[in-house]
Formats: structure tokens, C-alpha cells, sequence
């Protein structure tokens, strides 16, 4: 048939087939004209309705009832190569096994073939088993059962050839035998001298478990597919390991067998073949498998081997077989420890090779005493630490599936908002795990919290681009939690090009626009570029506006933020509109009594105060006060932040005796709620501190900035913001007391700090060197306080207004200082006279 | 109950929907499993002579491999999609065991003791010839070929089928017609 005339059926077919019935013969008719075989083919393609595939069908119904009811599709009785397939051994998920013969030679002998399965071999699987099968093959020890040949069969499926064992598994083997302890270990040092052959010539095995590590009738160990799992492992580019191959990885392995390497995507090593090691001597000691892991799900299996401690060999006896005491107490000490020396979650803190694990067992076995130590007080102390380590390494997967399926989830189901909402809820989650966990940890800990959002970024940076949709949420996912841990030059170009590239392919109005809008603006706000701030919230707000209508609650959050800003930037009179709003929307929302309410009654309150609107303000407060108790009860975290903010209100008023009673009231809730260590607690203390020193109690003021510091120090860091907040406060005090030096060096060291997080022309910078400048005007070095008072005034003014506290102290202080030069002058010119 | 792999394989799927040819990589010898675990189970559990559907295979193993809490409709038409191709791929290997236990000589001699019973044996060169001529199909217009795989090998309806690759139900079902015609003019030839 040719292929023009083919090509004109299908045409025809294609046309004739959109035609009424009626119609559809008067086109045949002109189109084939006086071609009756055309007309004739296309005449019976009408013939089948309803796109019935019954021919094909029944070909391959009968092809698959003879798969179902014949022995397994087999290769047995075929050749490969000069191979006869005599007998199937088994089959695994790459490839079948068969028992096969060499028959063109004098002397006959068995082999073991492994066939890989057609459909699961590509190019560069193919590549790789060309270059290692020079390397396997060899591998010459009694104890490793010799790869003979390898090649690819007519069909082009590879394929390897092994000596065959005629054997049972290691475990079996012991279990059937009923081999004494001492025999046990005698084998498991062959399997042990195994390995450290293949390790000296740099092959891994990969794959160790008892199904690869046979016993012939003679008592004779061999260790199979050496190396193999390595050539069969799906392709990647060395450089990016990547969650799903890892995945794939420990898939192909049997989980239970898994190492925590593995599992955490981590290179391969010897060590992975020690910890394999590891779990058959424990199978062999204790009759099982440490880990139970039958139905287990990746994130349990991730659990079981990179977490969960492991339980000690004698114990997991005592559990199963509680009768068998004399086992347990040779196991108990020495075995115990030499087995979870080697099951160690860190590579680096298992035996450092096969020999030193297999000597081991030796010196146990003559008597003296083992290297393996248990768990000492030594680590024990590092050992949260290092155990959150690896949970944190571990967790970069566990975070960026999280993530994914918050993404995939909101993706997929954008149409009903329900499925949407909690899509968003375990965004929210993850943002919120970092924002609790960082703070609340030893700073050790924020920097590798940090860390795996650095890999998280370049994971999704290298290996989302095909998905571009989900990338960008990724990144403004992870560019949020950025932005909750400060790293603000971290998380701007993630939430910038999240933002282009949504606006690219979803249009400027779609609604992960304005959620892109909002988070940039949310991350300008805290970064202290403002413009950029109200910029981004505006177009969020007309985004989500179209998107949403006027009465929603995500509306009335930017009427929020935005209100928020302009507050900050002094902008009362704009701000205070933008807030009502956002409080009667969510009044409308949520009803009268709703924690979103109370909010937004406290940051009204919060303006109005600042305003100037003192009786309103301390109104809405005590409102919001109310609310919030009766809403969210009374220990709540938020209580006290409307406390403080309360107490705050009233000190400026000059009620300074209530304030301190409120801001104490405040410090016992959050000591309540918090114990001993938390962020918010700090800024409770740092507050009473505040109060005590307007109140002139100077002693206790220092005595709570001292406290506070320690802990902010302690939680955050040397060079946090907040730090260097609680470093000017406790300068502050000191200053207050004239205790100059100490004063001055505590607010370079605050200065310093601020420097790190926020730029040089930031208001939170000019805060601190205005304090400086004040001290060193009070030590009387005129020259050097002058610059940073000057310098002060002009970035406060810039960027907060003349108008602002701040701006107004820095300005007294100015004055202050122009006085002191003066008397200077006056008394320098005194005395030269 | 649910297979171990399933939050895998939903995965993987999903990846490999959105474009990432390594994942079917991955995916491939997964589902290839358990399709024939439960080809193997049928036989053990069910009468002699019970025919086994592909389509139903295919269904338990999705519900099996497939977290069911996550995937809509769209993962799960890719799902059958791949389960497809795999179910001919399984076929095929199958038919071309028995066949070439008969056809001997060449790289593949017959045991003496292994002869196959005709019937199957007829039905494995037809199914080879069909797989043979799909390939060919295939080469010239591949959704035609995707199109016979998904509806004859996996048992998809047309409605599935549009839905995997795209397309409008009315368009599968052309395509389902020409397919048909085109490899029925094929394999006369071949005979």
C-alpha cells in the first residue's frame, strides 16, 4: 500500500467523518469520483463504530491467558551466547535469574545467568556495563562468586554471567544448621574478607543482604552480584543525585537493607557496605532484621534507618525468644556494641573498613577486648546534636516532598478551594516549622536549618525547569522561608523570579500573581526597602481584589500589611483608612468575635497610638485584650503581645506604675507559655527592662537586659537583629548608670550586628549609631560623635520622617551634643586666656 | 491494601507526566512487577481456564502502586498509559519465548523435551505479527499506534484514551478506525 494513497484515505476519512450521514455519500462521491476501490476503503472504515477494537483484541486476550496459566514467561531450554538455559533460579524487579550451562566446551559446567528485563535498558545503563564488567570480572577471591561473562543477547537485553553457587542464604544457612555462636561469627569473618577484597580493588558491593551472601552444602560462603547493583542503577550526572533517584535506589533495594547513606542520597562507600555488613551480623546474632519495614512508606522507611535508633542485638532477643538467656548474655556487651558500631547513622563514626569490623570479631572471638565502644557519655553529649543533623540532612527530602505536594496539591486542585486551602496550609506548615524550630534551637542548628534550604533552592533551581509552574511555587515557597529565617538576599531573587515567571505563564491577574506580589512586598517590609514594599502589596491588593472581590479575608490580610507598612513609614493618615477596612472585612467575614478580628483591632490600636490617638488606641487595645482572651484563652501567646503593646501605650502616657505592672503581667504569662528560652520571651524581659529603667530601677533594668541578651544571643545568635536590639538596651542602661566604656563597646558590638542583616543606610543602623554618637558625646569625643550623629539624623529622616521619635531624638541628641562643643569651646577659651 | 511503592510511584508518575523521561526509567520495572505478580496470583487463585483481563489486571495494579489519596483523574489516565505499553511489552516478551521455543535454530535451539502446544503457539505469532506491525505503525504515526496500545493492550475506554493523549473522544475513536485498517492491510501483507 502506498503511502500517498494511505495518506489520501486518512484525509477523506478525517473530512467525510465530520459529515452528517446524508452528506457524507455526496462528498464520497465527489471526492473519489471514479476510484471504486477508494470509495470502497473509505466505505469500510464506516463500517466499524464506536472505535470497537475487538480484532486486536482477541490476539491479545489469548496472549495473556497463556501468560497467566503457563509457567512463567521464561528463557529456559534458549541460548545465549554458548549458554543452554537450563532452569529458572529466580526473578527480581530488573531482571530473571536463570540457571544455564556451558555446553559447547569437553567439560560441562553451570552457570548463573541474569537477564535483564526488556523495556528497562537504556543507553547508558548499557555504557556503564561495558566499562565495570573488566573491573567485576577481576575480582578473584574464594568467597566471591566469579562474574564470568556478560554481553547482550540478539534481542539486545544484557545480560551477565556468574558462577553458579549451590547455596542457601547466610541466615538460612544458621537457621537450619542451627550453627553455634562461635560458627556464626566464623562465617561472617569469610564474608568479611570477601568484601575487603572487592574494597581493595574499589568495587562496592551496594546491595549486601542475605539473599547475596550464600552458603554452599560445604559450608562454603559466596557473595553474588558484586558490583551489579551499581551497573543497574538508573543514569544520572554525578552532580545532581536527585531525590527520585535515590528513591529509585533504595527501591531497588530491599528497603530493610537500605544504609542511611543511601536512603539520604549520599554517596556510596565502603562505609555503605559496613553498615550492610552490620545488619547481617545482627540477623545472624539476633535471628532478625533490626528494621520491620514489610509496608512501610518512603517517609517511614526514610524514619526507620536515618533516625530511629536501633535497638541493641541482645535486647531484640530478649523481646523474641525471652527463654534464650545464655544468648543474650553473650550477645549483651561486646557482640552488642561491635554490631551498632557498624550500624551507625554516620558513615564517618562506623568501623573505618571491613578489616577493623572483621578484627573485631576476631578479638572477640579469642577473648580480648573489642574496639566498638557504646554510646559514651562523650557523644552522648553531641548526640541530639548529631542526630538532628541527620535529620535535617534527611530532611532536605523530606521538606522538598512536603513542599512538592503542597504545590502539586494546590496545582492540580486550584479549582476547588478547599483542596487549595490546605494545599496552602502545609506551605504555611513548612514556613512555620522554620519559623518556630530555627529560633527556638541552638544556633548550630539555624545554620544547617539553613542549609537545607540551600540545597532545597538548588534542587529546584537544577531539577524543576521542566515544571515551571511548580518551580515557581517552589521558589516562592522556599523563598518565604527565607524570608521568616531573615536571610532577605537569600529569599528576594527566589521571590522575584517566582513572581516573573507566574506572571509569564499564568497572566498578570491570576491569583498566584497576587500571592507572589504579597509575599515580595511581606519580604521588602522586613527588609526595610520600602518603596519597593508598598509598591509590591498595592498590586497584590488590585490582583486578589479582581480575583477575589472586595470581602475576603486574603483581601483584607494585604489592607493589613499594607496598612502595617505605612504605619512604619509614619504615613498615619493613609494607613488608618487601609486598617479600618481590613478590620470591618474581616468582621464581615469572620463575625464580631474572631481571632482575625482581634488582630486587626490590635494593629489599629497600634497606629492609633502612634497616631497620637492615645484614649482610642488604649480603647481598641483593651478590646483586643478581651477578645483574644475569651477567643484564644488566656495563656494565649498573642494575650501578652497585646500586654506588652498595652503596657507600652500606657508608659508613654506617663502611667508608668501601670505599665510596669502590665509589662510584668506579660513576662509571667510568656515565662508560662514559653519556659525558659523563646524569642518572644526575650522581648518580654527586654520590655520590663525598658519600663524598670524609666522608672529609674536601673539595677533590675540591667539585671533583665542582661538576661534577655544571654538568650537572644543564645537562641539567635551573635548577629541577629534582635541581638543587637537587646546588645543598644543593655548599652543603654549601662550608659544610664555612666558606665561609659562598657556602654560604648556594647553598642559598637550592636552596631556591627545590625550591620550584618541590615544595610548601611537602613533606620535600624542609624538607630544605633545615634545611641553611640550619644555616649561618646557624654565621654566628650566631640568629633567622632558628631559624624555619626549627623550621619544618624539624615538616614532617620530619610527614611522614617521628621516626625518620627527616632528622628526626634537623634535630632535633641544633635542638640545635645552642639550644646556640650559649646561648653567645651566656651571653657577651652576659658582656660587659654 | 497498597503496595510499599505507592507514594513512589505517584510520584514518579508525576514526574514523569510533567516531562521527566528518567522517572518512567524508574517507573518501568516497578509496575512491569507487579503486573506480573498479579498475572502469577490470578492463575494460582482463579479456575483453569479463567481468562485473564489485562484491563482488570491493570486496574489493581494502579489501585495497588498509586497513592489514591493524591492523583486526579489526569495521573490516573497516565498511569494507564504507561501500564499500556508495559502490558505489551510484557506480552510481547512472553509470545516471543514460546514462539522462538518453537521456531528453533538460529541463536535459539528447541529442547526435545519442550514442545509447545500449537495453540498458544499460533497465538503468540499473531500476537508477535500485531506487536511487529504496531512497531511499524508506530515509526510513521506514532499516536496511532499509542492510541491501539492503550484501547486493545490496556484495556483503556475511548474516553481514557482522549483523555491520556490529549485529545478529543470523537478523534480516538477515528484514529481507533484507521489504526485498525492500516494494520489490517499490514499484517495481510505480511502473511
Amino acid at each position: 500500500m502506498s503511502t500517498d494513497r494511505w495518506k489520501r484515505i486518512e484525509d477523506l476519512f478525517a473530512q467525510a467523518d465530520e459529515l452528517p450521514d446524508d452528506e457524507r455519500r455526496a462528498f464520497l462521491d465527489a471526492e473519489c469520483g471514479g476510484d471504486a476501490d477508494l470509495r470502497r476503503e473509505l466505505e469500510a472504515l464506516f463500517v466499524e463504530t464506536d472505535g470497537d477494537v475487538a480484532p486486536f483484541e482477541s490476539v491479545v486476550r489469548a496472549a495473556a491467558v497463556s501468560l497467566a496459566s503457563g509457567p512463567e514467561a521464561s528463557a529456559v531450554g534458549h541460548r545465549i551466547g554458548p549458554y543452554r538455559i537450563t532452569s529458572s533460579i529466580g526473578s527480581g524487579g530488573m531482571a530473571e535469574v536463570y540457571k544455564a550451562v556451558r555446553d559447547d566446551e569437553q567439560f560441562e559446567h553451570d552457570v548463573a545467568i541474569k537477564l535483564i528485563r526488556r523495556g528497562l535498558v537504556s543507553n547508558a545503563m548499557l555504557a556503564r556495563f561495558r566499562n565495570e564488567r573488566q573491573i567485576l570480572a577481576s575480582l578473584n577471591h574464594p568467597n566471591i562468586a566469579r562474574l564470568l561473562d556478560g554481553g547482550t543477547t540478539d534481542d539486545g537485553l544484557p545480560y551477565f554471567v556468574m558462577e553458579y553457587v549451590p547455596g542457601r542464604p547466610i541466615t538460612e544457612y544458621c537457621r537450619e544448621k542451627k550453627l553455634t555462636l562461635k560458627n556464626r561469627l566464623h562465617l561472617f569473618r569469610s564474608v568479611c574478607s570477601a568484601v575487603q577484597h572487592a574494597h581493595r580493588n574499589l568495587v562496592v558491593h551496594r546491595d549486601l543482604k542475605p539473599s547475596n551472601v550464600l552458603v554452599t552444602d560445604a559450608g562454603d560462603v559466596k557473595l553474588l552480584d558484586f558490583g551489579i547493583a551499581k551497573l543497574l542503577a538508573p543514569s544520572v550526572s554525578p552532580a545532581a543525585v536527585t531525590l527520585a533517584k535515590t528513591m529509585t535506589e533504595v527501591r531497588m533495594m530491599t528497603p530493610q537493607y537500605a544504609s542511611p547513606d543511601q536512603v539520604r542520597g549520599e554517596p556510596v562507600t565502603t562505609a555503605t557496605d559496613v553498615y550492610a555488613l552490620g545488619l547481617i551480623l545482627y540477623e545472624l546474632l539476633a535471628g532478625e532484621c533490626p528494621h520491620h519495614l514489610k509496608d512501610a512508606s518512603y517517609a517511614e522507611v526514610e524514619r526507620a534507618i536515618c533516625i530511629a535508633p536501633v535497638d541493641r542485638p541482645s535486647a531484640a532477643v530478649a523481646r523474641n525468644a525471652p527463654s534464650s538467656t545464655r544468648l543474650r548474655r553473650e550477645l549483651k556487651g561486646d557482640l552488642d556494641n561491635i554490631v551498632l558500631m557498624a550500624l551507625r547513622k554516620e558513615p564517618e563514626r562506623r568501623y573505618q573498613s571491613v578489616e577493623q569490623l572483621a578484627e573485631d570479631v576476631r578479638r572477640y572471638l579469642q577473648g580480648r577486648p573489642v574496639t566498638a565502644r557504646p554510646d559514651t557519655i562523650g557523644y552522648r553529649a553531641n548526640k541530639f546534636v548529631r542526630r538532628h543533623r541527620a535529620m535535617v540532612v534527611s530532611g532536605v527530602a523530606v521538606f522538598l516532598m512536603l513542599a512538592t505536594f503542597a504545590v502539586m496539591t494546590g496545582l492540580q486542585a486550584a479549582r476547588t478551594a478547599r483542596e487549595r486551602d490546605r494545599a496552602n496550609e502545609v506551605t504555611r506548615f513548612l514556613v512555620g516549622l522554620f519559623e518556630v524550630s530555627s529560633p527556638s534551637q541552638s544556633r548550630g542548628n539555624e545554620v544547617t536549618a539553613r542549609e537545607l534550604l540551600d540545597e532545597g533552592a538548588l534542587k529546584v533551581e537544577r531539577e524543576m525547569a521542566g515544571q515551571p509552574e511548580l518551580q515557581a511555587a517552589m521558589m516562592d515557597t522556599i523563598g518565604s522561608v527565607y524570608r521568616s529565617l531573615g536571610l532577605y538576599d537569600k529569599a528576594r531573587p527566589l521571590l522575584e523570579r517566582a513572581l516573573a515567571q507566574r506572571i509569564a505563564l499564568l497572566g498578570p491577574d491570576h491569583p498566584d500573581v497576587g500571592d507572589s506580589l504579597h509575599d515580595l512586598g511581606t519580604l521588602y517590609y522586613f527588609s526595610g526597602d520600602y518603596d519597593l514594599s508598598e509598591q509590591n502589596l498595592r498590586q497584590s491588593l488590585a490582583v486578589r481584589t479582581k480575583a477575589y472581590g472586595e470581602h475576603d479575608a486574603r483581601v483584607a490580610e494585604v489592607y493589613s500589611d499594607l496598612g502595617e507598612l505605612l504605619r512604619t513609614r509614619s504615613r498615619y493618615d493613609e494607613a488608618e483608612p487601609l486598617l479600618r477596612q481590613a478590620l470591618d472585612i474581616r468582621r464581615s467575614v469572620f463575625g464580631n468575635e474572631h481571632e482575625q478580628v482581634a488582630y486587626s483591632l490590635h494593629n489599629l490600636g497600634a497606629l492609633l497610638e502612634d497616631k497620637g490617638d492615645i484614649d482610642e488606641a488604649e480603647a481598641l487595645y483593651r478590646e483586643a485584650l478581651a477578645m483574644k482572651r475569651h477567643v484564644l484563652g488566656p495563656d494565649h501567646p498573642s494575650v501578652a503581645t497585646t500586654l506588652n503593646n498595652l503596657a507600652g501605650l500606657l508608659s508613654d502616657r506617663g502611667d508608668k506604675v501601670q505599665a510596669e505592672q502590665l509589662y510584668r503581667e506579660a513576662l509571667a504569662l510568656r515565662r508560662r507559655i514559653f519556659g525558659a528560652e523563646h524569642p518572644d520571651l526575650a522581648v518580654s524581659i527586654n520590655n520590663l527592662g525598658l519600663i524598670l529603667r524609666t522608672n529609674g530601677k536601673y539595677e533590675e533594668a540591667e539585671a533583665m537586659f542582661r538576661e534577655a541578651l544571654a538568650m537572644k544571643r543564645k537562641m539567635l545568635g551573635p548577629t541577629h537583629s534582635s541581638t543587637a536590639v537587646g546588645m543598644q538596651n543593655l548599652g543603654d542602661v549601662l550608659e544610664a548608670q555612666s558606665r561609659f566604656v562598657e556602654a560604648e563597646a556594647l553598642y559598637r558590638e550592636s552596631l556591627a550586628a545590625t550591620l550584618t542583616v541590615f544595610k548601611p543606610d537602613h533606620w535600624r543602623v542609624a538607630a544605633v549609631e545615634s545611641a553611640l554618637g550619644s555616649c561618646l558625646t557624654k565621654m566628650g569625643r566631640y568629633a567622632e560623635a558628631e559624624k555619626l550623629l549627623v550621619d544618624a539624623h539624615a538616614k532617620l529622616q530619610a527614611a522614617l520622617g521628621d516626625d518620627n521619635v527616632r528622628t526626634k531624638d537623634a535630632v535633641d541628641r544633635l542638640a545635645r551634643l552642639h550644646e556640650a562643643q559649646a561648653r567645651t569651646a566656651g571653657s577651652g577659651r576659658a582656660n587659654s586666656r | 491494601m497498597q503496595s510499599p511503592n505507592a507514594g513512589q510511584v505517584t510520584r514518579l508518575l508525576f514526574d514523569w507526566s510533567k516531562g521527566d523521561k528518567a522517572a518512567l526509567d524508574a517507573l518501568m520495572p516497578v509496575v512491569y512487577d507487579e503486573l506480573r505478580r498479579l498475572a502469577a496470583r490470578q492463575v494460582r487463585n482463579e479456575r483453569p481456564g479463567h481468562t485473564l483481563q489485562a484491563t482488570a489486571l491493570i486496574h489493581e495494579a494502579y489501585v495497588r502502586l498509586v497513592d489514591q489519596d493524591l492523583p486526579n483523574f489526569e495521573s490516573r489516565a497516565h498511569f494507564y498509559g504507561v501500564a499500556s505499553r508495559l502490558m505489551r511489552q510484557i506480552l510481547v516478551d512472553h509470545a516471543r519465548a514460546r514462539a522462538a521455543a518453537r521456531r528453533g535454530g538460529g541463536a535459539v535451539k528447541i529442547p526435545l523435551d519442550e514442545a509447545p502446544d500449537i495453540s498458544s503457539d499460533s497465538d503468540a505469532v499473531a500476537l508477535l505479527a500485531l506487536d511487529r506491525a504496531l512497531a511499524k505503525l508506530g515509526a510513521s504515526d506514532e499516536r496511532k499506534c499509542r492510541v491501539i496500545e492503550m484501547r486493545s493492550f490496556g484495556g483503556l475506554s475511548v474516553e481514557e484514551t482522549a483523555r491520556v493523549l490529549g485529545v478529543s473522544e470523537p478523534t480516538v475513536k477515528r484514529e481507533t478506525r484507521l489504526a485498525q485498517e492500516w494494520l489490517r492491510r499490514e499484517l495481510e501483507l505480511q502473511q
